[in-house]
């Protein structure tokens, strides 16, 4: 037992090292404590049997007490099923005449046999890679029950099976609650490798999606659990390879477990000879990836890479969306394969996540897991999502170039304009590809950008602050509330980052009034409006108190904001703006 | 008030098979009456959420460990038929957790409670978390601690 100030260094030393990856603990530990050599010992130890990957501490006490009735449930069944092994073996050929009798005889001489430290309990389903076994585990004092798999195809040279032993090291490392855990692996006298994983009961993710029928908030908010777990194994420098619906199961609790990580590479390790022998791998009823849910790479014989799973979660991504799998050339985008009343809220945001992690040429998917998670979350709190951030640009090129405001404006000026204009116009795609307000306020976008485009060619040079402006607004747009507040936020932005804040705040006022009740700015973006009077009003107090305020800050604040919203799409456009404009003026 | 002591009990003792010797009733039960000893229902009614955790969470932790240590007693003395070793295990553990908790009590009270919510209690992490204020990650360090405290424990006590 330590002294109280010991213990609470053990404490925050230990801590901090299981924070760091594995093979850095030591060494953190050993750095912490350079100056108390007397405690590296006791966190040392505390660091051993913390890496105990199973213990009955994992349990509950209810569990536990629990486990002797179980353990008497599991004997009879094992006697069950070995008193009527021959009668289940001669059951299951008759009932899949597919099923070859080799396989019914051997899961009769497995049933009540020992594979590792598994027992073997039954048999729950036998397929192309093998069959699968439901057994019992006991390490040290808890029963557990497991699956084991069987595979078909024989490990035969000793250098695959080294290999095989050190990746199987790495999965038993894979301990996230969302990934099934991977226990133990060899190879039985007959060389056939064995794998046992936890048993886990639950439905493919399709199947669940579909029973529960749930929308694309809730496939995106399942998904996003499922790249955490796939995030989590790549940055232990592990990869799935074979991500499809079969491999995610959803517990009765809607909680997603991913099977069979990095299987795929136990059964076929890159970069050796037997890659040239695929065909007859194939032939041979073991395909090591499953051919359906290829990546193109994987098609083409190259490595696996981060960007295969990004690819295999997009093919589950877009099979949930569109309720059917992706076809293999990947030239359809979900919503043009969903049903016609799913159709809406594909279109846009999700097809282009979708196709961007569907990309044919790896370097043009998502560049890790964590920015597909990334796009998915920003889609769930309607931001603007970066697989669009390319199309925007070039959509704000063509437009400008359309309408040529360079020669009568500030560059600056466009730009800023324009990247508020389109980031509240993606806001508002967003809001239609929910189906929650229909045409009207699309035309009303159109409205306000035709509105703001003419200010810019007649509008003077500081419109936001016009009476003639103000007129045309009242007047023009006085019957298209999204408009006229989609108008007054630009122009008070615009107001706002000239350092006009007395104009910003009346434009931002009345487009926060517009919208009071329901009609004018989308919901989502009236927090933005709220924090940019509040900016636009303390900018004013400040120059009322400090008659000499700096231009300089007051340009900073209003890029500031403007970059907490418009962000990517502002960039993007400057650059493209200026490109643009310097052709325009060659030609 | 009862029902959640139920649904405590129940998770307790595993979703899936409510049918063993100790059934979630009879746990609630016993763990009801003791703390109606303690505290009137109105009482127990009013507390917050964590110190109703924390006290159901206790009341569990000796109803469970006095029947594993009566259990472990009585499979002693019926020799004659060698027990299945999980009955004697199982039960064996929880002692040796009651036992270990103590010590790790005395050196972190904060750390001891985490366990009796989650060994005792049967409370997920993330109830944990909620209920106490702390965050996921908090909480797993902390546990990450507790455990490797204990099984360290235990570890020397059985090679002793």
């Amino acid at each position: 037992m330590h002294a109280e100030p010991d213990w609470q260094l053990v404490r925050r030393v230990f801590e901090d090292a299981v924070e760091q990856p594995e093979g850095a603990r030591l060494l953190s530990i050993e750095r912490a404590l350079s100056s108390r050599r007397d405690l590296l010992e006791p966190v040392r130890r505390l660091l051993a049997a913390s890496e105990v990957s199973e213990s009955p501490l994992d349990a509950t006490a209810g569990a536990l007490l629990g486990a002797p009735l179980d353990e008497t449930a599991a004997d009879l069944a094992t006697k069950g099923f070995s008193a009527s092994a021959s009668a289940s073996a001669s059951s299951s050929t008759s009932t899949s005449t597919s099923t070859s009798t080799s396989i019914a005889a051997s899961s009769g001489d497995l049933i009540g046999r020992r594979i590792g430290d598994c027992r073997v309990l039954s048999l729950i389903s036998s397929g192309g890679m093998g069959e699968v076994y439901l057994g019992e585990r006991e390490l040290g004092d808890v029963r557990q029950r497991v699956a084991i798999k069987l595979l078909r195809h024989g490990l035969d040279s000793e250098a695959l099976l080294a290999r095989f032993r050190l990746e199987q090291r790495t999965l038993a490392s894979l301990q996230h609650d969302h990934i099934v855990r991977f226990l133990d692996a060899g190879v039985l006298e007959n060389g056939r490798p064995w794998l046992a994983m936890e048993h886990v009961q639950g439905l493919p993710i399709t199947e669940h999606v579909r029973r529960q029928s749930l929308d694309p908030r809730g496939i995106v908010r399942l998904m996003l659990t499922v790249c955490d777990a796939v995030q989590f194994a790549h940055a232990r420098l592990v990869l799935h390879r074979d991500l499809k619906p079969g491999n995610i199961l959803v517990a009765e609790s809607g909680s997603p477990k991913l099977l069979d990580f990095g299987v795929a590479k136990l059964l076929r390790p890159e970069g050796t000879r037997t890659d040239a022998t695929d065909a007859t791998d194939a032939t041979s009823g073991m395909p090591p990836i499953t051919p359906r849910y290829a990546s193109p790479e994987q098609w083409r014989g190259e490595p696996a890479s981060v960007a295969t799973d990004v690819h295999g979660l997009g093919l589950v991504l877009f099979e949930l969306l569109a309720g059917c799998p992706a076809d293999g050339a990947g030239t359809r985008l979900p919503s043009e394969c969903a049903p016609a009343a799913a159709r809406r809220a594909l279109r846009g945001d999700l097809d282009a996540i979708v196709q961007q992690s569907l990309a044919a040429d790896p370097h043009k998917r998502y560049a890790s897991v964590e920015a597909l998670a990334a796009d998915l979350q920003r889609w769930l709190d309607d931001e603007p999502v970066s697989a669009h951030r390319a199309p925007a640009a070039e959509r704000a090129a063509r437009w400008l170039r359309r309408h040529r405001w360079s020669a009568a404006v500030g560059g600056l000026l466009i730009t800023t304009l324009m990247a508020g204009l389109i980031g509240t116009w993606l806001g508002r795609e967003r809001a239609l590809a929910e189906a929650s307000r229909g045409w009207g306020a699309h035309s009303q976008a159109r409205r306000a950008a035709v509105f703001l485009g003419e200010l810019l060619e007649s509008g003077g040079p500081e419109p936001w602050r016009s009476a003639d402006v103000t007129l045309r607004i009242d007047t023009e747009l006085a019957n298209s509330p999204e408009a006229e507040s989609l108008v007054r936020l630009a122009l008070g932005r615009q107001a706002h980052a000239r350092g006009d804040s007395a104009s910003a705040i009346v434009h931002f006022e009345r487009a926060l009034a517009i919208s009071a009740d329901g009609r004018g700015l989308n919901k989502l973006d009236l927090p933005l409006v709220q924090t940019l009077l509040a900016a636009a009003r303390s900018q004013s107090a400040d120059t009322d108190t400090d008659t000499d305020t700096d231009t300089d800050t007051d340009t900073d604040t209003g890029i500031g904001i403007g970059a907490g919203t418009g962000a990517g799409t502002g960039a993007g456009v400057g650059t493209e703006t200026e490109t643009e404009t310097g052709t325009g003026k060659s030609r | 008030m009862y029902e959640r002591l139920r649904v405590l009990a129940a998770r307790q003792l595993g979703r899936e098979r409510i049918d063993h010797t100790l059934q979630p009733t009879a746990l609630v039960h016993e763990a009801w009456l003791r703390l109606a000893d303690w505290r009137s229902s109105d009482e127990l009614a009013a507390l917050p959420p964590e110190e109703f955790a924390m006290l159901a969470s206790s009341i569990m932790r000796r109803v469970l460990t006095d029947h594993a240590r009566s259990r472990g007693a009585a499979k002693r003395t019926a020799d004659s038929a060698p027990p299945a070793s999980g009955t004697t295990s199982g039960a064996r553990i929880i002692v040796e957790v009651d036992d270990a908790l103590r010590d790790l009590a005395e050196q972190d009270a904060e750390l001891a409670r985490l366990v009796e919510l989650r060994f005792f209690g049967g409370c997920t992490l993330r109830e944990i978390a909620t209920l106490t204020g702390a965050s996921l990650r908090t909480v797993n360090r902390r546990w990450q601690l507790a455990r490797a405290w204990l099984l360290d424990a235990m570890g020397q006590d059985r090679a002793r």
